[in-house]
């Protein structure tokens, strides 16, 4: 089926098969910050946004991304690396595979909240394992970037 | 999940025309519980254009779309307590993004906590073709006939509560319950390990009554004395809340 996706604000006309999911298509299409994990909404690996908002992407078709906005790591470099860096200052970076589904998670709750506690922070990267387990350095990371942030 | 053919309907006419006119055709609400079946769908009914995304509120209560999402229900400041919190353990905020309270519904999941606090809210569902059927009763006997679910309507409560044993957040319900307050006291209980049933009480002080109104049973996430002990655990917790709406 033929599909246009705006992919980071670019239009792209792509022919996709009915049960492709947008994880695959994204990856063809060269967005490899999109990882593929448990493939099964489990782990937030795949996470990104459709407008706006964040979805699992191993389980969005592409077919119904039909003329919406997908934005993933690529399009939110500048943030990320901001955020990133953080993270990386506690030693929380450690194999990196989910970092990029952790970011995109994370952006997605500052579009709706800029100055979240550490609480709403949790409760939104629930969904999002790292098999490094490398939670609570990840948490001191993002605390540390809410308060410079704030200040 | 695989998928031989794709269709996005602009409107519930031809939705529902698609639905009786196609063989083995499926619907997808949010489409996170398919993708995980194993199963070849020949003919897929896509519903993300049909609108159903609102939460209105009306004069005896509030209706929801079969589309609206469970994080919608979430961030909802009108939606009752009960109904609010099931949701928040439910998968990651992600996952809540895409699941959708129709789908819920329609799955008939007997691990379902969104279906235990609607039972418990006494909810209705509004169909295209067969109108309006008591959750209850869909959950025992299901649709004679193919039918697409346009809505869930659900009466004011004075109070109502949720609560959940899970072994990890975001993990199935090993028992939930949920009980809402209006005149009388309506409990409702799920993945016992069947679906969610509900019992009107004018009390719910006499913890070891309720509890043996329901049928608890052994699967392979735990034995029915566990879940019994756990759901006896759960609903003195309510009891204690219930004395919190008395002094209110």
């Amino acid at each position: 089926m033929e599909v246009t996706l705006i992919i980071n604000g670019n239009r792209y006309s792509v022919s996709a098969e009915p049960d492709e999911m947008l994880l695959n298509t994204l990856r063809k299409l060269g967005f490899k910050s999109v990882k593929k994990g448990c493939d099964s909404t489990s782990c937030g690996v795949c996470n990104i946004h459709v407008d706006g908002k964040v979805v699992p992407s191993c389980a969005f078709l592409t077919v119904r991304a039909d003329h919406r906005e997908i934005t993933t790591l690529e399009g939110l470099q500048e943030r990320a690396k901001e955020i990133a860096a953080y993270v990386t200052a506690e030693g929380a970076e450690q194999c990196g595979y989910c970092s990029p589904g952790n970011l995109m998670t994370l952006m997605a709750l500052f579009n709706e909240n800029e100055n979240p506690t550490m609480e709403e922070v949790k409760h939104f990267l629930a969904g999002n394992l790292c098999r490094c387990s490398g939670y609570e350095g990840q948490h001191r990371g993002i605390a540390k970037y809410l308060e410079v942030k704030k200040a | 999940m695989k998928i031989k053919e794709y269709s996005n309907p602009r409107n519930i006419k031809d939705a529902y025309e698609q639905l009786i006119s196609r063989e083995k055709a499926t619907i997808m609400g949010g489409g996170v519980f398919l993708k995980l079946q194993r199963r070849t769908l020949p003919f897929v009914i896509d519903l993300s254009n049909l609108g159903l995304t609102d939460i209105e509120t009306t004069p005896t209560g509030f209706t929801i779309g079969a589309m609206v999402t469970l994080r919608q229900i979430e961030t909802d400041a009108s939606i009752p307590d009960g109904l609010r919190e099931c949701v928040k353990q439910i998968a990651g905020v992600a996952v809540r993004n895409m699941a959708t309270v129709g789908g819920s519904v329609m799955g008939r999941y007997p691990f379902s906590d969104v279906l235990t606090a609607l039972v418990a809210l006494n909810a209705t569902l509004a169909f295209y073709k067969k109108g309006e059927v008591p959750i209850s009763e869909f959950l025992d006997q299901g649709l004679e006939k193919a039918d697409i679910l346009l809505s869930i309507s659900v009466p004011k409560v004075k109070h109502s509560f949720f609560q959940t044993y899970k072994k990890v957040y975001t993990d199935f319900s090993l028992v939930n319950l949920s009980i809402a307050k209006a005149d009388t006291y309506t409990v409702s209980m799920g993945a016992t390990p069947k679906h969610a049933k509900a019992i009107t009480l004018e009390s719910i002080d006499d913890v070891r009554a309720v509890l043996d109104q329901f049928d608890f049973q052994t699967d392979r996430r735990a034995s029915a004395a566990y879940r019994r002990a756990l759901a006896k655990a759960l609903l003195e917790d309510a009891v204690e809340e219930a004395k919190k709406w008395k002094s209110l």
